[in-house]
């Protein structure tokens, strides 16, 4: 279902009227149907009945795991598990034999549809989500606000709104006709803006061997600004979809292009899955690190690996394939190198001078013309393939 | 009209002129608007 389609006005306009005429059970219901129908114009009738198998097997998890931290990991790691199958992952080919490869069904949505199930789980063992109703926890999993993309909402922030604890929406027509305008801004980011970009950016059928090194930089940085215009656009469509629905998911993009660090760049671009990696990976990993023998009394290595790890699992969220696992390595390798320079610099000017010359112009725009030359380049490996990639490393350096 | 009341106003008109842009920005500028438009005549 496109965004700019009939059908999806059609479904952002049944959802606000159920969200606002209808309550109690009957109101979950509906959503919930509403929402199934956007991700059945995504998915097979047997991609659909997995994804609700597994968000089914998700609410049973944190169920056996409600109230007990130490079943954390033995309910993650059976979804984890599943995900990596469903989703094919191309290592799995040198493990399993070719009958076992679930290729029989395409996933739509299902890294986001992962990451949401297992915050709910962790935080259902932690204590901090402490009732999880069936009917609303499928609304907040399927909810087509965040089911294929966009921004990965917290079970908490979904059902404050759900319930009415928190608004979605100031009252009043202007705060109405402004989550409409996001709405217009984000179809005109998506379908106008990104759209004409498409023409320039890299894409994965390109003939890189018939492409001059500079060619390929080129259409790589045009494919990283118009990754931002489609997926930025895809949130602002959401998120003044959800507002007016009554469950509006959280902000993702803060101008990731005037990001002055590689640190700053991951709260700017996809904020949402940056703090979503920070809690339930980084977080555990640099505590787990900090208990270690080896790592206990040195906290920047403690840090530094949790980070390259952190951006491994990142890489391996986004793709199924190794240029992604190096995707996310080399994001990985941005962000050590830069605590490393932040941290020489700290103890070499001292807080008070360090604060001062990031103030300056000149440190404020070689950060940030140095973060975008490097996390643009970092998108080749979101795009090509292996034999691509291969093509492109082994040419002379010119 | 009071000054407050005025400004309110016209801080409306504007957001509904910014509202007919995106619309007018995303019929003329999108393909997929552009082919409907077509196919539609």
């Amino acid at each position: 279902m496109s965004l700019l389609s009939p059908s999806f006005l059609a479904l952002v306009l049944a959802a606000a009227v159920v969200s606002h005429a209808v309550r109690g059970s009957a109101r979950g219901l509906l959503f919930l149907a509403l929402s199934a129908w956007y991700a059945a114009s995504f998915l097979t009738p047997v991609g659909m009945a997995f994804t609700a198998a597994f968000c089914l097997a998700g609410h049973g998890l944190a169920a056996w795991a409600a109230g007990r931290p130490e079943r954390k990991l033995p309910a993650v790691a059976p979804l984890v598990a599943v995900f990596v199958w469903a989703r094919g992952y191309s290592f799995l080919e040198l493990l399993l034999p070719a009958s076992w490869l679930a290729h029989a069904f395409a996933t739509a949505g299902l890294s986001f549809l992962l990451f949401k199930i297992l915050h709910v789980v962790v935080d259902r063992a932690d204590g901090r989500i402490e009732r999880l109703p069936l009917v609303e926890y499928l609304a907040y999993c399927l909810a087509f606000t965040t089911f294929l993309l966009g921004p990965i909402q917290r079970y908490q922030d979904f059902s404050d709104q759900w319930h009415g604890r928190t608004a979605s929406i100031e009252p009043g027509f202007e705060a109405h006709l402004d989550a409409v305008n996001r709405v217009l801004r984000g179809l005109v980011k998506k379908f106008v803006v990104a759209e004409h970009l498409h023409g320039f950016a890299l894409t994965p059928g390109a003939d890189v061997a018939a492409m001059g090194t500079g060619e390929v930089l080129v259409a790589t940085y045009a494919f990283y600004v118009f990754l931002y215009f489609d997926f930025s656009g895809y949130c602002d469509v959401v998120i003044g979809a959800g507002a007016l629905v009554g469950v509006r998911p959280p902000e993702n993009f803060r101008f990731p292009f005037l990001a002055p660090n590689a640190s700053q760049f991951w709260l700017r671009v996809h904020g949402s899955l940056t703090t979503w990696l920070t809690d339930y990976v980084f977080n555990p990993l640099y505590v787990a690190f900090l208990r270690s023998r080896r790592l206990g009394g040195r906290p920047l290595a403690a840090a530094c690996l949790a980070v390259a790890l952190t951006m491994l699992v990142s890489g391996l969220w986004h793709g199924t394939t190794l240029p992604f696992v190096l995707f996310g390595l080399v994001h990985g390798l941005y962000l050590v190198v830069f605590r490393v320079y932040d941290h020489v610099l700290r103890r070499r000017l001292g807080p008070r001078r360090l604060a001062a010359w990031r103030a300056t112009l000149a440190s404020r725009v070689l950060g940030t013309a140095l973060t975008f030359a490097a996390t643009g380049a970092a998108y080749l490996f979101f795009v090509l393939d292996s034999d691509q990639l291969a093509v492109l490393l082994s040419r002379p350096a010119p | 009209m009071t000054r407050p009341s005025r400004r309110r106003t016209l801080r409306l008109a504007w957001r509904l002129l910014w509202t007919l842009f995106l619309v007018a920005l995303l019929v003329v500028g999108s393909r997929t608007t552009v082919d409907f438009v077509y196919r539609a005549f």
